[in-house]
């Protein structure tokens, strides 16, 4: 076994089994894939980490590590897992990007889909790179659940995320200000009484928090009404992104909302705006798209799942895109009866299985692109062998 | 000050590439909001004197005493140095800050528990109900205080104006919308406070 292999630190076992994000739990799960809710904190003693030199660096990190692998964050029966980011190999700083557990700059990778950091994997005149890439950072996370990540020395020097299947952003916030709580108990954060947890970018200080969901919008693309939520989110100040965060498009009709500001609300108000108020209203009008979609447009409808799942069922060589945008058909199909003999969880952890790191680690090699496009569309035939149309 | 004006208008342009996709400075969102925020901030500050007065020809020149980072450091990256930059920067930072979040200048929330923890900024109209005070917060962390908010609007409607000569109209869109919210109506009170 090759060294991007040797060095994993997510086990097979969850690259198998998909990401318990993905799991299909929750309230809701039927639009709300998954809650996020995310806090940036720093030290009050050191530079930001964009301001540090490479000693202050380390020395942050040193401690935050020290902290965290001790404060008990693991729920019962998890356990804390510690990785130096820099330390890792391209291919599984890709993982934990895929998997959410990093941001895309913390993983230092050029895009968010992997493509340039799997291309240099594949084309071994790149692949010079040693491990041992970037400043000094890196990341703790629970498992098997992978519910709390915490990264250290991406633009801040803590982010602390909690990341739950369905709708469960009270939950998340919960387990968000408990891990907080531990964490201060002992690192003396960087807070003013006026402006709150002070962040290395303005635009995140007060709360410093990120509350955000992923919604999964096909019948409101369907019918052409996405652009209006994504029109209404913006006069509500939330931002809309896509699977994976800023600048990525809304692959597989996955949408992201968050809130924009952090400034002069709490964490309930954020929570309750969301929660009660914004959320409730998407979902709604996206299961009322499905079902009039179902009465008026039945064979419309029934043609886009059945064409999608009839591609994924023959198709030798697939783009990460197009595996996207038919899963999400495919998705809407079960979840409708439109399709059965397959579990909605099991097509919904193909969002992440086909993606190019995940691939590769559960091939257990390295593949160029083609490689990957071969691997992915085996993957989606094999898994969808037994899915099949109802009849409308 | 025509001239400062000048400046501003080259780098919205590159705010408005930022917008139609181009990649201008890679970076988060919030990097992306905080260009786009200081080159309003810097027009603001000079049609209206308030903590930023003076602001666009000595602030570039401030520094942090604890990081050493310039203020033109910060305007180029979007990113402080320390938390002592919030303090270095206060006068020229605040007017910034204030609309990155919709008028807000004080911190709601939780806070850490060696300094009282999240009891002494409870919020007022807490998680579970949904009444006026919630509106009440929302109206007056949209629209500010009347002379922030007449500069705001006038630097919204010529940044409106030159998207749509650009036929930026994504952009023009936005802009449209951020100014339907400073509209006039039920906009006075000033700044919200914890």
């Amino acid at each position: 076994m090759n060294e991007p292999f040797a060095m994993s630190v997510v086990p097979n076992e969850a690259i198998r089994r998909g990401a318990p994000w993905l799991s299909g739990a929750g309230a809701a799960a039927e639009v709300v894939i998954s809650s996020r809710v995310r806090l940036a904190r720093n030290l009050a003693g050191a530079p930001f980490p964009g301001r540090c030199n490479a000693e202050q660096r380390l020395a942050v990190l040193g401690a935050c590590r020290k902290e965290i692998v001790s404060a008990g964050l693991a729920a019962s029966g998890a356990r804390l897992t510690w990785a130096d980011v820099h330390g890792l190999p391209t291919l599984e700083r890709q993982v934990l990007l895929e998997r959410h557990l990093i941001s895309k700059e913390h993983a230092g990778l050029k895009q968010a889909d992997g493509s340039a950091a799997a291309g240099a994997g594949a084309s071994g005149a790149q692949q010079v790179k040693p491990p041992g890439v970037g400043p000094a950072r890196g990341v703790a996370f629970t498992l098997p659940d992978e519910s709390i990540s915490i990264m250290v020395n991406e633009e801040d020097h803590l982010r602390l995320q909690v990341l739950r299947p369905g709708l469960a952003l009270t939950e998340a916030w919960k387990q968000a200000d408990a891990a907080d709580d531990a964490l201060e108990a002992t690192l003396g954060y960087a807070y003013s009484p006026r402006l709150g947890y002070l962040t290395a970018c303005p635009t995140n200080v007060g709360c410093a928090v990120r509350m955000s969901v992923m919604l999964h919008l096909p019948a409101l693309r369907l019918t052409g009404d996405v652009e209006k939520v994504r029109r209404a989110t913006r006069d509500m100040a939330l931002a809309v992104r896509g699977f994976y965060g800023e600048n990525s498009e809304a692959a597989g009709d996955l949408f992201q909302i968050s809130n924009q500001t952090t400034l002069g609300k709490s964490e309930a108000v954020l929570l309750r705006d969301l929660e009660r108020e914004i959320l409730p209203e998407v979902i709604a009008y996206e299961l009322t798209s499905r079902k009039l979609l179902l009465e008026k447009r039945r064979r419309f409808v029934d043609d886009q799942v059945c064409r999608a799942l009839g591609l994924l069922r023959s198709a030798r060589l697939l783009t990460p895109e197009e595996a996207l945008s038919q899963l999400s058909l495919v998705r809407l199909g079960v979840l409708t009866g439109l399709i059965g003999g397959v579990e909605e969880q099991a097509v919904t952890q193909l969002f992440l299985l086909t993606q190019p790191a995940h691939l590769q680690r559960a091939i257990g090699r390295e593949l160029n692109q083609q490689g990957r496009r071969e691997a992915r569309a085996d993957l989606c035939r094999a898994a969808l062998a037994g899915a099949a149309p109802t009849g409308g | 000050m025509i001239r400062n004006g000048q400046v501003t208008q080259r780098n919205l342009c590159e705010a408005c590439a930022r917008a139609k996709g181009v990649k201008v400075q890679p970076g988060p969102l919030a990097q992306a909001l905080t260009q786009a925020v200081l080159v309003q901030g810097g027009a603001g500050a000079e049609g209206a004197a308030g903590p930023g007065a003076g602001a666009p020809v000595s602030a570039g020149a401030l520094a942090c005493g604890r990081c050493g980072l310039t203020y033109a450091q910060f305007r180029s990256t979007g990113m402080l140095g320390c938390a002592g930059c919030y303090e270095a920067f206060a006068g020229p930072l605040a007017p910034l800050v204030s609309r990155a979040h919709e008028g807000a200048t004080h911190h709601v929330g939780k806070a850490p528990k060696r300094l009282g923890g999240a009891g002494q900024v409870e919020d007022p109209a807490g998680a579970g109900s949904v009444g006026p005070g919630k509106r009440v917060t929302r109206a007056a962390a949209l629209f500010g205080s009347p002379e922030e908010r007449r500069a705001r609007i006038a630097v919204l409607k010529r940044q409106l104006a030159e998207a749509v000569a650009a036929e930026q109209y994504e952009r023009a869109a936005q802009l449209r919308d951020e100014l339907r919210r400073a509209g006039p109506e039920g906009a006075e009170g000033g700044s919200v406070s914890g």
